[in-house]
């Protein structure tokens, strides 16, 4: 099968090859529809439903945002609406336990923790037969003498690719690199409630 | 999946690979700039293309299929196709998980701030271009540069491409450049024909195309120890590779201005039998000369190769 797999990655290199100026490619992913951090938390912990975290801002910092990939030579696009795909991508994290609040929202509880996010990398490219995907956000957090704390959140993913790449695969790889990220920041913010938490107690 | 698919599958590939592979241009475009480029009257623009975010990794081809095929004629060639694209597969896989500690040592490191930097500072001591307006971008696609000359309120585009990567044995980082200076009409087409769009990129209707490669040795490294050269570079948070890269971009900026300034007589002169040879990993072309801790050698384009500083 592996065999077949690389025999079938070749086909689809030079299928893709053929046209001189192959049409870009745009993805929609957002991992979004992730369920491992709901696998990875315990349902019986009570500071699950308590972490409010308020996005003081999203900000898209990538130099050339339209842009997140190529890949054997065909170009990979962001959504065209990237405002409402970076929203999509920081509200996934209500599905890992984190209750997000968005500067145009008005918390109904109190905020335990607020952030600033900034997406720095969402990037695919080939390597031979596969793809290759990695996304970078970094999280800066404002703390109250002034001074702030960042920390960076990282995902990626290699997946070979099968005969001709599409629109599915581009969006499969990025959002397994998505998932990842988003996964460890929920697991930090979380770390970061439980701390403001227990300092109340 | 049969094994007889697999051969199917194989040869397709494998005979359409020829069929991309041929070259489609007769005449390439212009190595050097003609005094009539220099002094015309197009206006310009540059744009300076990064198309990846990380560094990249790279593997050795193998040719076990082309060895195959010499000794087993059609069916050996099929045979040691499928076996050559096997082990091309695995040697990527590795690559990438040798990479990726390296990639994670650059977070934080702006590789698109040190090729813009570096671009605009080099392009400013082209004469010719200077004061021309430059801007950023990471589609290098052919659809992207297309896109790019539709948009353009110039006569021509100077694109300046950076690529960036590991050896295949993880010794060395290599910065490439790719300098292509494309015209916003087509000139080939003729009145009353249909004029395709992506024809003004074709290598034959390009008004010049040049490369160059800066590349930058890890001291003391084994090209059969590629596990210890990828750590040795990630090691201390990146540091040994953040110095290389930026070595080699600084090294690249160098050679841009210098590679756009030769002339027809100066690659003659470099190809000169009585030049001693010299090559590196698959290019190899005769010695320019010494380069601050290496050579610099002419391999149809500048090839310099340094060890860190």
């Amino acid at each position: 099968m592996k065999l077949a797999r690389s025999a079938a990655a070749g086909l689809g290199l030079v299928a893709s090859g053929c046209a001189y100026a192959p049409a870009p490619i745009t993805v929609n992913s957002s991992a979004s529809t992730s369920t491992f951090a709901e696998a990875q938390t315990s349902p019986a912990s009570p500071l699950q439903s308590v972490c409010v975290v308020q996005i003081l801002e999203v900000t898209d910092t990538r130099l050339d945002p339209d842009t997140i990939g190529i890949i054997f030579d065909k170009a990979i696009k962001a959504p065209k609406d990237r405002t409402a795909w970076l929203r999509g991508m920081i509200a996934s994290l209500e599905s890992r336990g984190i209750d997000v609040v968005f500067p145009d929202e008005i918390a109904t509880s109190t905020p335990l923790v607020s952030i600033r996010i900034h997406f720095d990398k969402a990037w695919l490219m080939d390597n031979y037969d596969a793809v290759v995907s990695s996304v970078l956000f970094r999280v800066v957090e404002p703390k109250a003498d002034g001074t702030v704390s960042q920390v960076q959140f990282t995902g990626k993913d290699r997946a070979s690719t099968i005969l001709k790449l599409g629109a599915g695969q581009a969006n499969s790889a990025l959002d397994s690199a998505l998932t990842q990220a988003l996964d460890s920041m929920a697991l930090h913010l979380k770390g970061r409630c439980a701390g403001k938490l227990a300092r109340r107690v | 999946m049969s094994r007889k698919f697999v051969s199917v599958l194989v040869a397709f590939a494998m005979i359409a690979s020829n069929t991309v592979a041929a070259p489609a241009i007769a005449g390439g475009p212009p190595k050097t700039i003609s005094t009539s480029l220099m002094n015309g009257q197009q206006s310009r623009t540059v744009q300076i293309l990064v198309a990846q975010n990380e560094i990249k990794a790279n593997i050795n081809d193998s040719n076990l299929g082309l060895g195959f095929a010499v000794f087993g004629g059609l069916l050996g060639g099929l045979v040691g196709g499928v076996i050559q694209a096997s082990q091309n597969s695995s040697r990527s896989k590795k690559a990438e998980a040798l990479i990726s500690p390296i990639r994670e040592s650059l977070v934080g490191f702006d590789t698109d701030v040190l090729a813009k930097s570096t671009a605009e500072g080099s392009l400013s001591k082209v004469l010719w271009l200077s004061g021309t307006q430059s801007s950023f971008g990471r589609d290098s696609s052919p659809s992207g540069k297309v896109a790019i000359l539709d948009a353009a309120q110039t006569d021509q585009v100077v694109f300046v491409e950076y690529t960036y990567d590991m050896s295949p044995n993880f010794d060395s980082v290599r910065v490439g450049v790719s300098i292509q200076i494309a015209n916003r009409a087509n000139p080939s087409a003729k009145p009353g024909t249909k004029f395709k769009p992506e024809d003004r990129i074709k290598p034959k209707n390009l008004a010049y195309a040049q490369n160059m490669i800066a590349i930058v040795t890890l001291p003391k490294s084994d090209p059969k120890k590629k596990e210890l050269n990828a750590a040795a570079w990630a090691a201390n948070n990146g540091e040994l590779v953040r110095r290389a890269l930026t070595q080699a971009f600084g090294r690249a900026g160098e050679l841009l201005p210098r590679t756009m300034a030769l002339t027809d007589a100066d690659i003659k002169g470099f190809n000169d039998k009585k030049n001693p040879k010299r090559s590196y990993l698959n290019l190899s072309g005769r010695l320019v000369s010494d380069y601050g801790n290496g050579y610099l050698f002419w391999a149809k384009q500048f090839v310099l190769v340094e060890s860190l500083k």
